[in-house]
């Protein structure tokens, strides 16, 4: 069963320069017309056509240089963007974990940072009532939990964020790059439980630079490169062609 | 539902806004009824009543319209990592409020049975005409929802439609029958300002609420009384503000995350 299916993906940004970001400026642009020549809209393009497909419980990599796609290929997914082109489709539950301290509010606590991510990922009242005490001892943050994320460490951000993505019971998780954070320790909690989601036979996409993870994790890669899927298939195929590609650009 | 989950949450946020949303209303009834025993000498009955129920729905108004202004813009972050129906936060500025006027209101309902009757001993009583509130306050709310969506929208992409939002309630707080009485106007202006959602909630919820009164003899001999169809044309406005709220919303709200 597929898990997850692009085909055709295209998102291409408009991106103004000077775009007027108040009304006040918008007015003025109005009256200038160098200042309008200048904004013309240059199209961005993130995505350029990519397909693919992920078999449920499945895990696949995806890596590539800074800029070629990679996060703008998991937001869309992720439904944070919509496609220019193509269609990007999930099945089931998807948490993300898309970036450090993503979503979270800096004033508020971990434990209130903790219920909102949880009930805007659809969870109910009783599942983060359960969840929570769990999500915590992952996190190791117990006593940390009741202060303002304003005073985490990154580190702790970053176990905050992936417990809950862990713990939001997903069918489909997608995480972008930000295990780099944690220490070695917190590290191999991470990918252990990646196993158990694995074993659980639950659908996995990540985005990371650490090639080792890569292939202890994902048994499938896919490389980006400029919004193009530059190739896809197994690690140490994909791996190789991407040291070569890197070393001549 | 996920709504009031998020609702309790914003709502504690503000932590002292609990306790805040009680104190808030009262202080500005104690005020009114100072100044209209004490400073405006007014001979007419529980004219303080009058004030603060208009108050009540007006404050919801602007508070309502303020917050949503920043409803989007200040979740940024949040908006642009997980999915979620991104209306709900405008929305949740709704809901919370709507949590204060009904906190205010018990402070009016409470104002008018047992404050007043402490003081002068003549209680405001409550006629059928109350029901008249279901289709005001529904009115209030689909005005309220619609009007957030557009601003929340909109302040996404400008930021300084905050500041106008502030200028023209302002405005519109002189374009509303909130400071001075709906039945001193003459009935060319009255009807003008019954055409409004604003100024229809405000009128028709001081009339279902509390007796009429001649406020200026000389304009108008007699009160005018609560008035259905006014109401009804206020409920048929707002439900097409709401409509073309959610419209507009739906039409940028992917756009959202990439101007954030």
């Amino acid at each position: 069963m597929v898990a997850i299916a692009v085909s055709q993906l295209t998102k291409v940004f408009r991106v103004q320069h000077y775009r007027a970001t108040t009304v006040k400026r918008a007015l003025v642009q109005w009256f200038n017309s160098e200042r309008r020549a200048l904004n013309r809209a240059r199209e961005q393009v993130a995505l350029d056509n990519v397909s693919f497909t992920v078999e449920a419980g499945e895990t696949v990599g995806v890596i590539g240089r800074n800029g070629s796609g990679k996060s703008t290929l998991l937001a869309t997914l992720a439904k944070v963007y919509r496609p220019t082109r193509g269609t990007s489709a999930c099945v089931g539950r998807v948490t993300t974990l898309l970036e450090l301290g993503g979503g979270f509010h800096p004033d508020l606590t971990g434990d209130e940072n903790l219920h909102v991510i949880c009930a805007l990922m659809g969870m109910s009242r009783r599942e983060i009532a359960a969840s929570r005490d769990a999500i915590i001892a992952f996190a190791e943050l117990e006593e940390a939990i009741d202060t303002p994320v304003r005073t985490f460490s990154s580190g702790m951000v970053m176990r905050l964020g992936f417990a809950i993505a862990i713990h939001g019971r997903p069918e489909v998780l997608l995480v972008d790059e930000a295990l780099a954070v944690g220490d070695e320790a917190f590290q191999e909690k991470c990918y252990q439980r990646i196993e158990q989601l694995q074993r659980e036979g639950k659908t996995i996409l990540f985005v990371t630079h650490d090639l080792t993870a890569l292939r202890r994790v994902a048994p499938r890669t896919l490389w980006l490169e400029h919004g193009r899927l530059q190739l896809e298939g197994p690690t140490p195929l994909v791996l190789e062609a991407y040291r070569a590609g890197s070393h001549h650009a | 539902m996920l709504i009031r989950r998020e609702l309790r949450l914003r709502y504690k946020n503000s932590a002292l806004g609990l306790l805040w949303s009680l104190v808030n209303p009262v202080v500005q009834c104690l005020m009114i009824w100072y100044l209209v025993r004490n400073v405006w000498k007014l001979p007419l009955q529980n004219y303080s009543a009058y004030l603060f129920a208009a108050f009540v729905p007006w404050t919801f108004f602007s508070m309502t319209l303020l917050d949503a202004c920043f409803s989007i813009r200040v979740a940024g972050p949040l908006v642009k990592k997980i999915y979620f129906p991104r209306e709900l936060l405008p929305l949740v500025s709704v809901g919370a409020n709507f949590i204060h006027f009904l906190i205010a209101f018990a402070v009016f309902v409470v104002y008018s049975q047992i404050g007043l009757q402490l003081a002068y001993g003549q209680p405001v009583r409550f006629e059928a005409r109350v029901l008249w509130l279901v289709p005001i306050l529904a009115t209030m709310l689909l005005t309220a929802t619609g009007l957030s969506l557009l601003l929340a929208c909109l302040n996404c992409f400008y930021e300084d439609v905050k500041y106008l939002v502030q200028t023209l309630l302002q405005l519109l707080l002189f374009a509303t029958p909130v400071l001075y009485q709906a039945d001193s106007l003459s009935d060319a202006r009255y009807v003008i300002t019954q055409l409004s959602p604003f100024g229809v909630v405000v009128t028709q919820f001081q009339k279902a609420l509390l007796p009429m009164q001649a406020f200026a003899p000389r304009v108008l001999e007699y009160p005018r009384p609560l008035d259905p169809k006014f109401i009804l044309l206020g409920l048929a406005v707002s439900c097409l503000i709401a409509c073309v709220g959610f419209r507009v919303f739906d039409r940028y709200k992917w756009d959202l995350a990439e101007h954030l």
